[in-house]
C-alpha cells in the first residue's frame, strides 16, 4: 500500500531523501500543468516547476499535518509562479499581439458561435495560445487571478488561501481582470472599437 | 427573423451558455456576423467562453528526463530539518520582542477605551466589503466604497 503524504514528509525529516522523489512524482504532473498555464511554455514549466519542488523541500520543516499536502505545495507554486510574473512584467512592456488568419477564426468560432460548435481540440490549443498573449497584457495579479479563477477553476476562498490576500481582494481583481481582458479581446480584433452605450452600461 | 442589437446583446450571456432555443441562436449568429457594435459585444462577452475553450486543451507532460533531472536537484540540495518548536523560537527571540509586547499593550488598551465609548446614533449601515462577500451584485459604487474601506447602506 503507498504510504500517505504525512507518512512521507516524516520519513524526509528524518533523513530519508526517496520519500520526497515518492512525494514529487505525485504532485509534480499536477504543478507542472499549473505552472504551463501560467508561462505557456514546457521549457519555462520545467525551470519553474524545479524551483518550486526544491523550495519545497527546503521548508518541508514548516509543513503543518493539518492541511493537505497538495495545498501546501499549491501554495508554494502559486506564489512562485506570481513572482516570476512580476519580474517579467518589469523586464518587458508587451505590445498588444496581432493575431493570425486562423486565430481570428477560433475567437470568432468562441465569442460568436453557440459553444455546442466548439468541441475540435485544435481550436482549444489555439484558444489556449491565444489566451496567454491576452493574458500576458494584463497585470502579474491579474494574471494570476483570472488563470487561477477561470482556467483552473479554484474557488474564491482557494485562491485568496494561495495568493496570501482576502477574498474581498480576489474579487475586486478578478472583476478588474475580466474587464481588462475583454478590452484586450475586443480590441485583438477590432481594433479600437467604440463600445455602444449599452455596452457601458453593462460593463 | 431580423434582431434588434438590444436584444441581441441582451441574450448574449444564454447565448454563450448555450441555453438558448437553435433557431434563435441561429438568427444571433447571423446578426452577430453582420453587426461591427454586436459583435464588439460578443468579443467581450465571449472571453469566459474562450477562457473554457482553452482550458480544455491538453497540458503536454513532461518529458521523462525532467524526472531525473529534478531528482539530481534535489538530491544536491540541504537536508530540510523539521521546524523548531514555539518554545525554542521564543528562547532565540529573546528580549528583542519586549518593545513589541509593550506597543501591543497600548495599542490594546487604546481600543478598549474607543470600544467602550457611549455610541452615537448611527444609521443602519453596513460595511461595503460585506456586501461584496454576501455575493451582492456587483457595482463601480460598491466596488469603489469596498476598496476604501467604506460602509454602505444595505
Amino acid at each position: 500500500m503507498a504510504a500517505d503524504d504525512c507518512t512521507l514528509v516524516h520519513n524526509v525529516l528524518n533523513g530519508n531523501r526517496q520519500a520526497f522523489d515518492v512525494l514529487a512524482g505525485r504532485y509534480m504532473p499536477r504543478i507542472f500543468q499549473l505552472a504551463y498555464r501560467f508561462f505557456n511554455s514546457r521549457q519555462q514549466a520545467e525551470d519553474i516547476v524545479q524551483d518550486i519542488l526544491l523550495q519545497a523541500y527546503q521548508s518541508l520543516g514548516t509543513y503543518s499535518r493539518e492541511r493537505p499536502f497538495i495545498s501546501w505545495l499549491t501554495t508554494i507554486a502559486v506564489r512562485r509562479c506570481y513572482r516570476e510574473l512580476r519580474l517579467r512584467s518589469k523586464r518587458s512592456e508587451t505590445a498588444l499581439p496581432e493575431l493570425s488568419g486562423r486565430e481570428r477564426e477560433c475567437v470568432d468560432q468562441c465569442c460568436l458561435h453557440a459553444p455546442a460548435r466548439i468541441e475540435d481540440p485544435e481550436t482549444s490549443l489555439i484558444a489556449r495560445d491565444i489566451t496567454a498573449r491576452l493574458l500576458g497584457a494584463l497585470s502579474p495579479r491579474e494574471q494570476m487571478v483570472l488563470t487561477l479563477r477561470d482556467v483552473e477553476g479554484l474557488s474564491l476562498r482557494e485562491t485568496a488561501g494561495m495568493m496570501g490576500i482576502s477574498q474581498l481582494h480576489v474579487k475586486v481583481i478578478s472583476h478588474r481582470a475580466r474587464k481588462h481582458a475583454r478590452d484586450v479581446l475586443a480590441t485583438m480584433m477590432l481594433g479600437n472599437a467604440p463600445r455602444t452605450r449599452f455596452q457601458e452600461k453593462r460593463s | 427573423m431580423k434582431l434588434h442589437c438590444r436584444s441581441v446583446q441582451k441574450a448574449l450571456e444564454s447565448f454563450h451558455e448555450g441555453t438558448l432555443p437553435v433557431e434563435r441562436a441561429g438568427d444571433m449568429q447571423a446578426h452577430l456576423s453582420q453587426c461591427p457594435a454586436c459583435r464588439s459585444a460578443g468579443y467581450r462577452q465571449g472571453l469566459r467562453n474562450m477562457l473554457r475553450v482553452a482550458a480544455a486543451a491538453p497540458v503536454p507532460e513532461p518529458p521523462a528526463s525532467f524526472v531525473a533531472r529534478l531528482q539530481a536537484a534535489v538530491g544536491a540540495a540541504c537536508v530540510p530539518k523539521p521546524a523548531p518548536a514555539l518554545a525554542e523560537l521564543l528562547a532565540r527571540a529573546g528580549l528583542r520582542l519586549a518593545p513589541a509586547m509593550a506597543a501591543v499593550a497600548l495599542l490594546v488598551s487604546f481600543s478598549g477605551a474607543w470600544l467602550t465609548a457611549p455610541p452615537g446614533e448611527a444609521p443602519v449601515i453596513v460595511p461595503a466589503e460585506e456586501l461584496l462577500l454576501d455575493d451582492h451584485p456587483l457595482s463601480t459604487d460598491l466596488m469603489l466604497a469596498a476598496m476604501h474601506g467604506e460602509t454602505i447602506e444595505r
